[in-house]
């Protein structure tokens, strides 16, 4: 990757929507991570006397309809959405890269095959996919991340491919190659470290992507299961409560909606600063 | 150059332009004259300001470019100050321009019938069917074969010289006072540039249209325009009759150029013989521009940039002209 | 022409082959829950066994997909295992409900992203166009099942406007099946729009910076002009390509907003085939959705071929 400037030279006001990216995914992994020590209640305490509170000084986002306290849930549920999205960008950047990466080395048939076989898979809608894998695997978190994973993996292979191309294009694999190094260390010392860049910024377009399919996945009860809390089954629950609580669904909605920002400007912020460099 | 008083017939008149990107300037202080039914070129090496004055006159300059000095009038019509939709008016109808790359400058949605002919739909309120009639025409004035078939065409279906022959079609379709040609012939082969040149020429002929040519190629300016201003680095530093340019030049860039033309055959003119290179917009040199790249550079040159020498409508801007002193 | 749409239909089929293989191979990637959602919790061991035989789920995978195959190339699409419904005429009942609802918010994606991307295009650099941006932001970060939730809240549960859900058939009572649809089909136009703004602010930014461009101003030709007739065509034929990808959001949301707004489409056929392990109805109802999806592809791809002159044209040569 290219000299990242100092933080003299950076222009913080320039570059605002990756700031702001910055920031609410620093919000977003902060509360994943300390969630136990930030949320006032326990997201599964539940007194039913208290159940379907407005906001109050008690409790800030009110309560649910069971009594939980909705602010602990909603940070909790951030814990899940990320640690969901984190296994499934890895799957599928980890996956997806080294399949990109041995079609474009190895081209020809194994090339075309899994070439083939990657367009296919983003042919399908991703939601669908996913519900279908749901379907055979079961629902739980776990299967989630594995669904999702298993979603992105062509995204990440077909980027991983053509940044090989472009990569093996350049002298210094030919030069590695007439040392006598193996394919292996090849591909990875040399043609791997170059093409992290752009899957780097996929990845946190990805991230976003994943925490809404995995709410979608909760949403429609395939995900994460009750008393789990996440934000898509708490809209969920909460659609059905429109009438008298409406915050029920609003808050969770809410979050989800600034965690996906948050990451959707930190790729866009990643890919502009680091496009007009990767051109050379 | 000239800050003639007096009244001026011409039909454009730029006097003392001055165009600036942020923090340098770019065409400094040029005046150029174009009277009626004259061929009038203006030279110089690619980056020498030359289409950027021609942007001026259209008012079509890049977003970052300021015009701080100066005026432009065509035929008494001050340009610079003109709302935008005045000049629109002008635009097409007045004052016509060629750009260098017809394949690019040619929408390639459209038929070239259907852009030829957009002028007259645009100024004369003339309906798209008898706009095309009209098309036809001009492509046949312009000496394109089977015409009728041809305004059906797409642009990518023609060869480069129809191309440019296309937007000469285009800009001659309302018959304007001036025609404002950059570089028309650059990307074509010598055979078709003849058959453009000589066009050009025939609609001078007929019409008694103005054209401001703009090039690099001196040898196209010899048999074919009037008067010549030669630029250098955004400056005007020579400017006359196209006889006495090319027997007398007197500014040391303008014979250095002459000299490292081998022959007029050769359109991808390339100053390699004189050593050096224009210098980068933002530097400020205090002398004459040029100094740094002459052969006859004495100290005087570098101390204050150089007035004019007047002689029989030949101009120089240069302290010691060639021949005079 | 004709050409074009026939190579383009002919290599529809091989992917649609491939496509039912990999569904097919998704579904049962993991045996015996189909047998145990049809019985219930407490199925015994022989009942199951009983189950898979009567349905065939105890041969080999592909066997079952070979049978599957080729009584589906006949329309014979098997039957739900829930309630023997048959799944082909199922499907094609609820498939106008689908497509009514895809083109609907097919619509509104494009009336939003086209004007305003150009408009933020011709406005480059000035605060138009980052007000726009911002816009398309935000807009692409909204769930659009929390928008249909909040859209649900505002107009049918505070308003009265609308109501929160339900269907009648557009030809039984247009006005009836539009105030039913709006809801849902902004909830999926709006997200979408986001992305194609974006992809039409860009392909016109580039167009707009073009030689032709100036050439048609050093014409004379006003703002409005430059866009509608020299600009707007130019720069649909990227963005028709480039946006195709929507699609396939686009029909995945189907699945989630027929849920939330009870529309009896495709899309909340799926829903009840994962819910049920009925794999016939899954397998059915997603081959469907993706047939959908490729098909708009291939329209769009067609689309954007019919508008540039440069694709294989007859030419009348030149000189």
């Amino acid at each position: 990757m290219s000299a990242f400037p100092t933080l003299s030279q950076w222009s913080w006001r320039r570059h605002g929507a990756f700031t702001g990216g910055i920031v609410l995914v620093g919000l977003m992994l902060a509360a994943a991570a300390l969630a136990n020590w930030l949320a006032p209640y326990s997201p599964y305490d539940l007194d039913v006397s208290k159940m379907l509170q407005p906001p109050s000084l008690a409790h800030w986002l009110g309560t649910d309809e069971v009594g939980r306290d909705v602010l602990s849930r909603t940070i909790h549920a951030a814990r899940i959405s990320v640690q969901v999205a984190l296994i499934a960008v890895t799957v599928g950047l980890v996956g997806g890269t080294l399949i990109g990466l041995i079609a474009a080395y190895f081209g020809g048939l194994i090339d075309l095959l899994l070439i083939r076989l990657m367009e296919l898979l983003f042919s399908f809608p991703a939601i669908l996919l996913a519900v279908v894998l749901m379907a055979s695997l079961g629902t739980s978190i776990l299967n989630a991340m594995i669904a999702i994973g298993i979603i992105f993996i062509p995204g990440f292979a077909r980027l991983a491919r053509a940044s090989t191309m472009d990569v093996l294009r350049q002298q210094y694999v030919e030069a590695a190659r007439t040392i006598g190094m193996s394919d292996m260390r090849i591909m990875f010392r040399e043609v791997l470290p170059n093409i992290l860049g752009p899957s780097l910024v996929e990845a946190a377009v990805a991230f976003a992507y994943a925490i809404l399919l995995e709410s979608a996945l909760s949403f429609l009860g395939l995900g994460a299961q009750p008393p789990e809390p996440s934000w898509g089954n708490m809209i969920n629950t909460g659609r059905g409560f429109m009438a008298q609580a409406p915050w029920l669904g609003i808050v969770p909605g809410l979050a989800l909606f600034i965690c996906v920002l948050g990451f959707n400007l930190l790729g866009d912020g990643m890919r502009d600063y680091l496009d007009p460099h990767m051109k050379e | 150059m000239v800050d003639s008083p007096g009244a001026t017939n011409a039909v454009l008149d730029i006097r003392n332009l001055t165009v600036t990107f942020p923090g340098r300037p770019v065409v400094l202080d040029v005046s150029i004259r174009v009277e009626p039914g004259e061929i009038v070129a203006v030279i110089g090496e690619s980056g020498s300001g030359k289409t950027l004055t021609a942007l001026s006159v259209l008012g079509l300059l890049p977003r970052q470019a300021r015009v701080t000095q100066g005026s432009i009038t065509l035929n008494g019509r001050p340009m610079l100050e003109m709302p935008a939709n005045r000049r629109r008016d002008l635009l097409g109808d007045r004052l016509a321009f060629i750009p260098q790359d017809a394949m690019r400058a040619l929408n390639p949605v459209l038929t070239v019938g259907d852009q030829v002919g957009e002028p007259s739909v645009l100024h004369r309120s003339s309906t798209w069917a008898a706009a095309r009639r009209t098309a036809v025409e001009l492509l046949r004035v312009v000496h394109l074969a089977e015409p009728e078939k041809r305004a059906a065409d797409y642009p990518h279906q023609f060869s480069g010289g129809m191309q440019q022959r296309a937007m000469i079609a285009m800009g001659l379709a309302l018959e304007p006072e001036l025609l404002i040609a950059d570089e028309p012939t650059t990307a074509l082969d010598v055979t078709v540039q003849a058959q453009v040149i000589s066009l050009l020429r025939d609609i001078r002929e007929g019409h008694g249209t103005s054209i401001l040519f703009i090039t690099h190629d001196l040898g196209l300016v010899a048999d074919f325009c009037d008067r010549v201003y030669v630029m250098y680095a955004g400056r005007i530093v020579e400017e006359g009759p196209v006889k006495d340019i090319f027997e007398n030049p007197r500014h040391p860039y303008t014979a250095a150029l002459l000299a490292a033309t081998p022959s007029m055959l050769d359109p991808a003119d390339r100053l390699d013989a004189i050593p050096g290179q224009i210098p980068a917009a933002d530097e400020v040199v205090a002398g004459c521009i040029f100094s740094p790249r002459c052969a006859h550079a004495r100290d005087a040159c570098n101390n204050a940039p150089p007035h004019l020498q007047v002689s029989r409508g030949h101009s120089v801007s240069c302290w010691f002209p060639r021949g005079l002193s | 022409m004709l050409r074009l749409i026939a190579t383009r239909l002919a290599l529809l089929i091989p992917t649609l082959v491939a496509a039912s293989m990999i569904l097919f191979l998704a579904i049962n990637v993991v045996p015996g829950s189909a047998a145990r959602s049809a019985l219930g919790v407490d199925a015994t061991p022989q009942a199951i066994m009983r189950f898979e035989a009567q349905n065939g789920l105890d041969r080999p995978l592909y066997v079952q997909y070979a049978d599957w195959f080729s009584k589906a190339i006949q329309g014979d699409f098997g039957k739900s295992f829930q309630n023997r419904v048959s799944v082909g005429p199922e499907v094609l009942k609820r498939l106008p409900v689908t497509l009514e609802l895809a083109v609907l918010s097919f619509l509104i994606a494009n009336l939003i992203a086209i004007p305003l991307g150009a408009i933020a295009a011709y406005r480059h650099t000035k605060p138009t166009d980052t007000f726009i941006t911002s816009l398309a932001t935000v807009m692409g970060a909204i769930p659009n099942f929390w928008l249909a939730t909040l859209l649900v809240l505002v107009f049918a549960l505070k308003l009265r406007w609308l109501p929160a859900g339900g269907y009648t058939p557009l030809l039984e009572d247009p006005l009836k099946n539009l105030t039913r649809m709006i809801l849902p089909a902004l909830s999926l136009g709006i997200v979408s729009s986001a992305l194609l703004l974006r992809i039409m602010r860009a392909s016109m930014i580039e167009v707009l910076s073009s030689d032709y461009i100036r050439t048609a101003r050093a014409k004379g030709a006003p703002g409005g002009v430059v866009v509608r007739r020299h600009a707007l065509r130019n720069a649909a034929i990227p963005y028709l390509t480039v946006g195709a990808v929507e699609f396939g959001f686009l029909f995945g949301g189907v699945v989630i907003i027929e849920d939330i707004f009870r529309l009896p489409g495709i899309g909340s056929l799926v829903l009840v085939g994962i819910i049920n392990r009925d794999y016939p109805v899954l397998l059915g109802a997603t081959l469907v959705v993706t047939v959908a999806v490729l098909i708009a592809n291939m329209i769009v791809d067609i689309l954007a071929n019919m508008l540039d002159p440069r694709q294989v044209r007859r030419s009348s040569g030149s000189t």
